[in-house]
């Protein structure tokens, strides 16, 4: 008798080309990945964006300065305060002041709840992406509540539109603060939870560990910046390296990948990443709450009519996904000449064509999960 | 490092092609020729005191007499940040790609092209990236006028009512034209039953 697999020399095999996307669970949004497998190994992979493309740097071109903050809330839409930080700073930068000393602080603890949230919702639908229904339940029970603080500061659940240029737009309401310490309390106090549900499951450390390994070369190379390049062993943090608000006052660990679970820079490092700047989070938060100053919120420097003279600004600030930059060119009147917006998604996306080939398709899902990208900001 | 003191280091080396140094207004930056560019980066990525290991940014800003590309460069080791500008021809701007040095910029340079209309000598896979293969125009220069249809959809409320104008006028037309055969045809079939 002949053995089984000479049966089979002669059948007809071919790549097949699979087009992941545009609407797909997995992809984080509008994303399109064309991909050629042969079998379940890809041999090629090509990324189609642009589904969500809005040109909001075209917007930027029409409008005034305070009248594009809110379009920036939609940029990355997880982390609304992050963008109009940036926006506010670079803005800010050109007209040469500085938000007072308040202001400054109540920026930093709404900037740093804000990456608590989207980290949760990143440790949340991963693990949805990997095929647990659970953790995204535990994430999204703290992740309502930080929405509900910001929902008393500024009556907007996403977009939140607070920060404007020389300051912010409403000051803290009573009792905000007691209940901001009591959410930092229970955050510290459920954070080992997702630990037990996850982080340390058998199932999620072989979908992730040793996965589409990213070397510390190739992260800076195609501007990985964030999470995902400190996952990979480089030791850089904007709020430490670049420092901007308080930062320089504020004691913090910048958190890099060790390679706990299998090698550094793979999947499971750049998760791990994400779950211990929740921890440095809550810390930032519960120091700049002990050491609030009374004061405005908004600089008085500020006219209503903002006309920056001519010229051009560019500010760094660390996003929870990795470098926001807007480069504000001004000709001196009350209209930008150019916003130009640095998205960390766009970069983190680009390395996909490169490390794909030689992945299984179910793997691919691991990397887009661990990469942890937001459409809005990636097409813009 | 200064970025003032960065523009003195590459004189010392000897680099080619800094055209100027401009302190202000904000945000000082380093004037570059266009065809020296690939050398500057390499300069700036090796060199040990400059270190230029990111390429955080590089946008194409279209004025009115020129267009300019301008590359935000960053030290991850060395902490330090420094702009690049590059002044280009209004008619047909066209650069030398930075791919080569940071592939970073394949993508940006892609988007770049798409959105401003610079061509970048050199790159690897020049497509858009963000609109549609067979797109006309480049959204961001300051001439680009909507275009108004495209493959076969109507994009602007005028043409999308001139289009369903011509559909009713067609439709009238063979309504009409059936009317009459029927007219004709059923006088002619009453003469034949008859």
């Amino acid at each position: 008798m002949k053995p089984e697999t000479e049966k089979y020399t002669d059948v007809p095999t071919q790549e097949m080309l699979i087009s992941m996307g545009p609407q797909h669970p997995a992809t984080h949004g509008v994303l399109r990945l064309v991909i050629k497998a042969d079998g379940e190994i890809i041999t090629y992979a090509d990324v189609d964006v642009g589904n969500l493309h809005r040109c909001e740097e075209r917007v930027g071109q029409n409008l005034k300065y305070p009248q594009f903050v809110p379009y920036t809330d939609r940029l990355d839409y997880l982390s609304g305060m992050n963008n109009n930080l940036g926006f506010c700073l670079s803005v800010e930068k050109l007209l040469g002041v500085e938000a007072p000393e308040r202001a400054q602080y109540i920026r930093t603890i709404m900037v740093e709840l804000n990456r608590i949230a989207s980290h949760l919702v990143a440790f949340g639908t991963y693990s949805l992406d990997i095929g647990a229904w659970t953790p995204l339940l535990y994430a999204f029970r703290e992740r309502e509540w930080i929405v509900k603080l910001f929902e008393q500061v500024c009556g907007a659940r996403m977009t939140f539109n607070y920060m404007k240029i020389g300051g912010v737009r409403e000051d803290l309401p009573t009792g905000w603060i007691a209940d901001c310490r009591r959410f930092l309390d229970e955050q510290e106090r459920r954070w080992p939870e997702y630990n037990r549900i996850l982080s340390n499951n058998q199932i999620f450390i072989k979908r992730t560990a040793n996965v589409a390994t990213v070397s510390a070369e190739d992260a800076l190379a195609f501007g990985w910046t964030g999470p995902c390049l400190r996952a990979s062993g480089v030791d850089f943090d904007l709020r430490r390296d670049f420092p901007y608000l308080v930062y320089d006052k504020l004691d913090f660990d910048v958190c890099t990948g060790e390679g706990l679970k299998g090698t550094v820079g793979d999947c499971w490092d750049r998760y791990w990443v994400r779950m211990l700047e929740i921890l440095q989070s809550v810390r930032i938060v519960r120091q700049c709450l002990d050491n609030l100053p009374d004061g405005d919120i908004v600089t008085k420097e500020v006219k209503k009519n903002i006309k920056p003279p001519a010229g051009e600004a560019y500010v760094r600030t660390e996003n929870p996904k990795g470098e926001v930059g807007y480069y504000v060119v001004s000709d001196g009147s009350a209209i930008p000449w150019r916003v130009r917006i640095r998205a960390p998604s766009f970069n983190n996306l680009s390395l996909i064509p490169k490390i794909l080939p030689g992945l299984m398709i179910a793997d691919v899902v691991a990397f887009i999960g661990s990469l942890d990208i937001v459409l809005g900001e990636v097409d813009r | 490092m200064q970025p003032a003191q960065i523009f003195e280091k590459l004189q010392a080396e000897g680099v080619a092609g800094l055209l100027e140094f401009a302190e202000g207004p904000i945000d000082p930056s380093i004037l570059v020729e266009p065809d020296k560019l690939q050398e500057v980066l390499s300069v700036l990525k090796e060199h040990d005191d400059l270190r230029f290991d990111q390429l955080s940014l590089l946008s194409g800003v279209p004025y009115e007499d020129r267009f300019e590309c301008v590359y935000h460069l960053l030290s991850t080791v060395l902490k330090h940040a420094i702009v690049l500008r590059v002044k280009l021809d209004a008619q047909e701007p066209s650069v030398p790609t930075a791919s080569t040095v940071h592939p970073t910029a394949d993508w940006h340079e892609r988007e770049t092209f798409d959105l401003v209309g610079i061509r970048f000598e050199g790159h690897p896979d020049l497509r858009r990236i963000y609109l549609p293969e067979g797109w006309v125009g480049h959204p961001m220069r300051r001439d680009y006028v909507d275009p108004e249809e495209f493959q076969g959809i109507p994009l602007t409320d005028v043409k999308r009512e001139e289009w369903e104008a011509e559909e009713k006028a067609a439709k009238a037309a063979a309504a009409e034209g059936a009317a009459s055969e029927e007219a004709a045809g059923s006088g002619s079939d009453g003469k034949a039953e008859g």
